[in-house]
């Protein structure tokens, strides 16, 4: 599988916590981790890998929504099984729109979206969110949806994703 | 309020002292929440020698268990012959419901004066302290779900739920536990009295004594949560599995277990959280606990705001 982490400062933060992030891939994989490369993005930007050598053909995201859009839309993204985005949905169908997009290039992908909360913006609209928070002693602001990964790392990797991600479901229901 | 969670005395981690949490907000009155040692009954006298404004004393006990009673009645005496307390004691009163918790055994043996005195053999330590409390003319409270003591208020268990424990407590046909899996207590120990109460810095802790996280209830809506029954592993388990982002809570820990093979507590729950990457949790064990924490003022004290990841992007 394949990790993505923004170099934004307040996502990468330093050095330290790049290394409790590989730590915690390494515990929540179960597996050998690469270490942390630089990659270059669309729109010139760069971003940090790395990879778990568990034969899990997917990939994580964790980035500002923007980053993740534009992420999604490379075909070797794409291409990949799933994709699970550690990020805000910032907006009701957002989540679907990135879906689509990456279908129109594999139609078997699946997305999957960190836990989100309801944030007041400073002009007063609501918003889904995601926020990285230090709390616990995992040594990185982790997201509510990292948590849950780590608690749920002993039924294995894909069934740790599904307990604690949520899927974005191709179909528009009702409320969606 | 301050909370100041009493510990171990003089190194001694062998002896079992029990609980004693004491609440003070003012210089009037104070809640003692339990008293499992006649080492910790000493220790609240102090503190009220050296507190002498506070006038009234509020005793709660959590339920019927030694290492939560013992120091009660001792502390009664003391609070008596000093004449310049106003004492209130808050604890289940198990008699008033006899008719409830009758209809619940239901096994055609038993009537209302034979209930009676199973109820009071049953919970043996709560029938003292509320004699002793009478016998100085104390203010004898039952401590049901809504209760004021003092600035606190009792939350649980519900009627419903601790007449439930009063029944199989006494009924010999049933298994003496309640609650399922990681929720599992004893019934003496499941429907101990829950106390609320708010802190300094406007944070709000839940106390709960032994209690069964079956009856604990809306733990999300408290900053600071006692993890039961001195720590006990499965009880705490539970608690993380009900709470929504148990991260975000800070978790307390009242185990003066001491050393005794059967005690109980908290160190397989300590090994838990750190691998589980908990925040440990502030616990006796290691000395008082005090909250807020010195040093912390009256204004709130959050978490740190985070880093939400759509911040830089409104376009989308």
């Amino acid at each position: 599988m394949r990790w993505i982490i923004s170099t934004e400062k307040d996502i990468a933060v330093d050095s330290n916590q790049m290394r409790a992030r590989r730590e915690y891939i390494q515990r929540v994989s179960g597996v050998e981790v690469s270490p942390w490369i630089k990659v270059n993005g669309p729109v010139a930007k760069e971003y940090f890998c790395c990879m778990s050598n568990d034969g899990i053909d997917g990939t994580s995201i964790t980035a500002h929504i923007g980053d993740v859009y534009n992420l999604c839309s490379l075909r070797e993204i794409c291409s990949c099984k799933f994709v699970v985005a550690n990020t805000c949905t910032l907006r009701r169908m957002l989540g679907k729109e990135i879906l689509y997009r990456m279908m129109s290039i594999n139609p078997e992908v699946e997305l999957f979206f960190a836990k989100q909360e309801l944030s007041l913006s400073s002009n007063g609209l609501f918003w889904q969110s995601t926020t990285l928070i230090n709390v616990g002693e995992f040594g990185f602001r982790t997201s509510k949806s990292e948590r849950l990964l780590y608690r749920n790392r002993d039924k294995g990797l894909m069934e740790a994703i599904k307990k604690s991600f949520n899927r974005v479901s191709p179909v528009i229901l009702l409320g969606d | 309020m301050k909370l100041k969670a009493l510990s171990h005395y003089d190194g001694d981690l062998d002896t079992r002292f029990g609980d004693c949490i004491l609440l003070y907000d003012d210089n009037t009155s104070l809640v003692v929440y339990d008293c499992g040692h006649t080492k910790h009954a000493e220790a609240v006298e102090a503190f009220l020698k050296k507190n002498s404004l506070i006038s009234q004393v509020h005793i709660v006990v959590s339920h019927n268990d030694s290492d939560h009673t013992e120091g009660v009645c001792g502390l009664l005496d003391w609070l008596n012959v000093q004449s310049k307390y106003t004492v209130s004691v808050y604890s289940h009163q198990y008699l008033k419901h006899v008719d409830a918790i009758l209809d619940k055994i239901d096994d055609g043996r038993r009537n209302r004066d034979s209930l009676k005195r199973s109820l009071l053999a049953e919970f043996d330590n709560i029938k003292k302290v509320i004699e002793a409390a009478q016998a100085y003319g104390f203010t004898t409270v039952e401590a049901l779900s809504g209760t004021s003591v003092g600035n606190c208020t009792i939350v649980g268990p519900t009627i419903d739920e601790f007449t439930d424990v009063a029944a199989k407590a006494v009924d010999s046909r049933v298994d003496n536990n309640i609650g399922e899996g990681h929720a599992e207590e004893t019934v003496m120990n499941a429907a101990s009295v829950q106390l609320e109460c708010k802190l300094d810095n406007a944070e709000t802790i839940l106390l709960c004594g032994d209690a069964s996280p079956l009856y604990l209830h809306n733990l999300d809506s408290y900053n600071i949560i006692q993890l039961p029954h001195h720590g006990q592993l499965d009880d705490a388990q539970a608690i993380f599995e009900e709470l929504d982002d148990p991260d975000k809570k800070t978790f307390f820990i009242s185990d003066n277990t001491g050393s005794g093979s059967t005690s109980g507590g908290s160190d397989n729950l300590v090994q838990y959280m750190k691998d589980e990457k908990y925040s440990p949790a502030l616990n006796t064990k290691g000395g008082v606990v005090i909250l807020p924490p010195i040093g912390i003022g009256t204004v709130t004290s959050s978490k740190p705001e985070g880093v939400k990841l759509g911040e830089m992007d409104n376009q989308y």
